[in-house]
Order: structure tokens, then C-alpha cells, then sequence
């Protein structure tokens, strides 16, 4: 066996400032090097809100990410809620998860049809998979735009619908919009059951090893808002005990930011979410998804799109559930008084949990806010999956093999990121 | 916005400084043009929902800022297949204008005629146009924006 010393330099080009990288150095037939940087967390976002309104908080949050603009309001929300002690209520709460229904049923269905699917039936791209698997695809746009149409039941029309409020929302929606999207949910059901079932069929790469993984965990209903932190080694915290069980740290001769758990590193996403909330998933759920033969809880980050899929299924499901039952509420907020303290939120971001810590004064003005994003927290686990997963594939494999497989890896995270992306560049370092 | 309209001007952008451009152009366009044969959109980082975005419409204007080497203010129209694909896609948050155009050519979804106007914002730090910068942009979109609309049945 020829051993080949290979260097992968990943230069990526911003759309907005930022930058990111794969470097991959391969000597004596092992990686010698893996340094990623895909993703800089919004530091610049908890700066520019110190000293500002709490009112500003959730507008300005709501524009870190162009795909999970409710995560970050809803994770926000929460923590300034509870600084506050406002308590907005049942019909609050309800939303809240029609809303991340809608933010699920948006970000997965891009990712299994723009990223999973192309990879897994062997297309450069969505555009290609497009020609070949048009039905599909467009059922995939067609979830998508389900998702939209609840995330605007409870926004405007404005460049950025997301309507929540310290409280709760700025309005109720009228029970004649609320009827119109349940017929949309319910023409969707079957739609997100062929899901299911297409993305079970897939034959997809086995890479499953050992790894810690994280979620919420609720009492009684899949995780989204609430809960507490839970992992596959015995983790149960509440949420304001992160900060003294995971630790942030540059990673050494780099500006990525590394999280740990314990000191290892750990995933966040649909797949550890499906693992350890198994059974607060419904049982139509698990029953489509049983019949793809694929068991879950599954070390195979490749089921990651699956996971994705079988959350589709249930978003419908939560939202007809509980839009069936919808009346209008005397008021859709209640009104919170400020007052100094500190706050926790951690919900369920499409992509894994979103931490977040807020610090107000008297007035109700920031003092501090701290942000861990999911991508942030899944990028040592990225670089930990590489270094597996490239060395189980063959690093004697042919350069554009290795490229490709690191890619494919990489996106079964869909990570969060600062800048647009292009191919990896391969360069060789034939020494 | 009007709905239905045969003519759709979509402002792509984000939050980000200079990249704001398409948004500030399309509100401005909006005061400047308003009709009853033109929606005016803005869309954040819209991905593959900018097909959702123009369903419908007999022709689109889309309005981007875009780096290509030129002096920042320059007024570029493209046809789709003249936008350069960003290439392989490590995340969805990469699916941008030119992808989501490609997406819907190859399903079909596309609008009759679909006109990309580019607006050069320079190298990053890129600063956001303003003052006569902006003001003569703007008179070039509006032209644009006119030519499209004379072209309607």
C-alpha cells in the first residue's frame, strides 16, 4: 500500500465577514492534522446588545441565523422571562411549539433535500438530484413552505416574520388563519410519511463509534422549549448548570471555538434528540418509523437525516394537535416588569441546543449576554467524526474520495455558517 | 404588497452591513414606483423559500449586492445562467440566489423572464452605499424596474 502524504487546505470565500477551514494533513498513513473552522459564534451580537433594552434582545437575536431566527428568540425569550418572573401562560407556551414546529419542519426539509439526499443517492448537488427525483424534491419545498406558513401565522409580513415578544406574541392569529394552515398540516401528513420512508430507504454509510450526545429531556412531551439537559452518560441537569459541566476553549493553534462536555467533545441535533426522547415521540411516529427497519438509538451519524425526517413527521402531528384545539387568547402576552437578575434559556434549535445566558440590570437593560450555539458545540465533535470517519473510509483512498467524504461528513451536521461555502480545495503536498 | 402582481422585485440580503443593499433598494424603489402591477419583497437569506418567493409572477426583478471585482456601486444585470454557482455545499446555509434560480430551472417553478441585478459592494469590510452612492444606484434599479415593467402584457 502506497502511503501518500496529502494536504487538504479548505479556503472558503465570505459572503459576510468571517472565515472558515478544513485543514487536513495526512503523514505515514495517519492524519497528523485536522483543524476545522467552519462556524464563528455571534460574539459581535452579545456585545452590541450590552447596555441596550431587553425590548431589543429578541429582534436583534433573531438575525444571527437566516434559518433559525425562532431558536434564538425562543431561547432568549425564555431566559428573560425568567429574570423577569413573567409566566405568560398556556396558550403562550402552545405556540411557542406551533412555532418551532413550523422552524423544524423549514430547516429539516431543506437539509435532507438540498444536503442528504444528493449525497445518498449519488448527485453532485440538489440542482442534479432535482432532474432525476423532481416529485420529491418538490415535496421537499412543499414542507419547507409548510414550515414558513407557521412561522407566519404567528409573524407579520415583514422581512422578518417571527412576531414573538418578551411575554408571549404581538398578536393572535385569527381562528380563520388558523383553520386555513391546519388544512395545509393535514395535506401534508401523508406527505411527511412518504418521508419517512424514502429517507429509510436510502443506503447509507455505517460510521457509527462511541460518543457522548445531548438533548432536553421533558416529563412528558418531546423536547422543544423546555426540559432538562440530558446525555447517553447519565448527564441530568438543569439548564442553569451548563456552564459547570461544559467549558468552552479555543482549540489550540486555531480561532474555532471547542465545547466539551466532561472534557469530550459531544453532539447536539435531531439525532441525539430521537435517541434519548424515544418514547415521548407518538406512537404513529415510531410505527412509520419502525418500517424503514433502521432502529434507533443509533450511533450512525448517517441517520441523522432520518432523524431529521422522523421530526417532520411529529412537527405535523404537534401542530395539528394542538391547532385543532385553538381558541383566541384574551391577550398574546403578558405584560413583564423589569427587574435586575440573571437567566437561563436551552431550546431545541432545528440543529441542536441553543444555550443561552442573559444578565439584566434594574432597568431591564443588558448587562451580558452569552450565546452557545449548536454548531459551536458540535465543531469538536465535527473534527473527532472526521478524523474517524476518513480513517475507516481508507486514507489511501484517491484525494477527491477523501474531499468527498469529508464533505458528506460534514454535512450530516448542516452546520451553522459565517460565510458561504465551496468545495474543499485539495491541495497536495507531495513533500 | 399587492398580491398577484405580474411584475415581483425581491431585495435579497441580511442583516449585515453592505449586504442590506437589495432591502434598502426594494423599500426605496417601493416609495419611488409604488403600482398596482408590482409586488415589492425583501427576503432574508431566503435559501430555496426565494422560489416560494416569486411563484406566480409573470416576470421577477431579484436585487443582490455581489462582489465581482468591480467598483462598489456598480449596477449589474445578469440573466440566471450567468450567475457563477458557489459550488459544492458543506451546509443549507450556502444555498443562495444563483442555487435556488438552478433548483427551480430544473423543476420548472421558474417565473417566464427572471432578471438578477447585481450591486458591486466592494471587499469585505464592504461599508454599507450611501448618500449619492445610493442615489445614483437607485436611479439605475428604477430604470431597470421601468424597462421590466413596459415589457408587460
Amino acid at each position: 500500500m502506497t502511503q501518500r502524504d496529502v494536504t487538504i487546505n479548505v479556503p472558503v470565500l465570505a459572503r459576510v465577514e468571517g472565515e472558515g477551514a478544513l485543514d487536513l494533513r495526512i503523514r505515514d498513513g495517519k492524519i497528523d492534522e485536522l483543524r476545522l473552522r467552519i462556524f464563528e459564534p455571534p460574539r459581535l451580537f452579545e456585545k452590541f446588545l450590552e447596555g441596550r433594552d431587553h425590548g431589543d434582545v429578541l429582534d436583534t437575536v433573531a438575525r444571527i441565523c437566516g434559518i433559525c431566527p425562532v431558536a434564538y428568540q425562543m431561547s432568549a425569550a425564555h431566559a428573560i422571562e425568567e429574570i423577569f418572573g413573567n409566566r405568560p401562560g398556556k396558550w403562550v407556551r402552545e405556540m411557542r411549539r406551533v412555532l418551532y414546529c413550523g422552524e423544524w419542519l423549514e430547516s429539516h426539509a431543506l437539509h435532507i433535500h438540498l444536503l442528504a439526499a444528493p449525497d445518498f443517492l449519488g448527485f453532485p448537488s440538489a440542482i442534479h438530484l432535482a432532474g432525476k427525483f423532481p416529485t420529491e424534491v418538490k415535496r421537499g419545498l412543499r414542507i419547507q413552505a409548510l414550515g414558513n406558513s407557521l412561522v407566519r401565522l404567528l409573524g407579520g409580513r415583514s422581512v422578518h416574520p417571527v412576531g414573538v415578544r418578551v411575554g408571549g406574541f404581538y398578536h393572535a392569529p385569527s381562528k380563520q388563519a388558523v383553520a386555513k394552515v391546519l388544512a395545509e398540516l393535514h395535506a401534508c401528513l401523508p406527505e411527511a410519511v412518504a418521508l419517512v420512508k424514502w429517507v429509510g430507504s436510502l443506503e447509507l454509510p455505517d460510521n457509527s463509534h462511541d460518543y457522548p450526545y445531548v438533548s432536553l429531556r421533558h416529563a412528558d412531551e418531546y423536547p422543544m422549549n423546555e426540559g432538562n439537559l440530558v446525555s447517553n452518560e447519565g448527564l441530568d441537569i438543569p439548564i442553569s448548570e451548563f456552564e459547570q459541566h461544559f467549558a468552552e476553549s479555543h482549540a489550540p493553534h486555531s480561532t474555532a471555538l471547542h465545547c466539551h462536555l466532561h472534557g469530550k467533545p459531544y453532539l447536539v441535533g435531531p439525532l441525539a434528540r430521537v435517541n434519548l426522547n424515544m418514547d415521548r415521540l407518538p406512537q404513529a411516529v415510531l410505527d412509520a418509523l419502525a418500517e424503514t427497519g433502521v432502529r434507533f438509538p443509533s450511533r450512525n451519524m448517517f441517520h441523522s437525516a432520518l432523524a431529521r425526517a422522523v421530526e417532520i413527521h411529529y412537527a405535523i402531528l404537534e401542530a395539528i394537535r394542538i391547532l385543532e384545539d385553538y381558541t383566541m387568547p384574551e391577550a398574546p402576552f403578558v405584560v413583564a416588569t423589569p427587574r435586575a437578575g440573571v437567566g437561563y434559556g436551552c431550546t431545541e434549535a432545528p440543529r441542536g441546543i441553543l444555550w443561552h445566558r442573559w444578565e439584566m440590570d434594574e432597568a431591564g437593560r443588558v448587562r451580558k449576554g452569552t450565546i452557545v450555539p449548536p454548531t459551536s458545540q458540535n465543531q469538536a465533535r465535527i473534527e473527532d467524526d472526521l478524523r474517524f470517519s476518513l480513517t475507516q473510509f481508507g486514507l489511501d483512498q484517491e484525494d477527491d474520495a477523501i474531499r468527498l467524504r469529508g464533505e458528506t461528513v460534514i454535512r450530516n451536521y448542516d452546520p451553522c455558517i459565517s460565510c458561504s461555502t465551496h468545495f474543499l480545495k485539495v491541495n497536495i503536498d507531495r513533500g | 404588497m399587492t398580491p398577484g402582481a405580474p411584475l415581483r422585485v425581491v431585495g435579497v440580503g441580511s442583516p449585515f452591513g453592505a449586504d442590506r443593499v437589495g432591502w434598502e433598494l426594494v423599500a426605496a424603489l417601493e416609495r419611488r414606483r409604488p403600482s398596482p402591477r408590482i409586488d415589492y419583497l425583501a427576503a432574508d437569506r431566503p435559501g430555496a423559500a426565494l422560489l416560494a418567493a416569486i411563484e406566480g409572477a409573470e416576470r421577477v426583478v431579484i436585487i443582490d449586492a455581489m462582489r465581482a471585482g468591480l467598483e462598489p456601486g456598480t449596477v449589474h444585470t445578469l440573466d440566471r445562467d450567468q450567475l457563477e454557482l458557489g459550488g459544492g455545499l458543506l451546509s443549507s446555509h450556502g444555498f443562495g440566489v444563483a442555487e435556488a434560480l438552478d433548483l427551480g430551472a430544473a423543476l420548472g417553478l421558474l417565473p417566464p423572464r427572471v432578471l438578477v441585478v447585481g450591486i458591486e459592494i466592494g471587499p469585505p469590510p464592504s461599508p454599507a452605499l450611501s448618500g449619492e452612492r445610493f442615489a445614483g444606484v437607485l436611479d439605475e434599479v428604477v430604470a431597470v424596474v421601468a424597462a421590466e415593467t413596459r415589457l408587460l402584457p
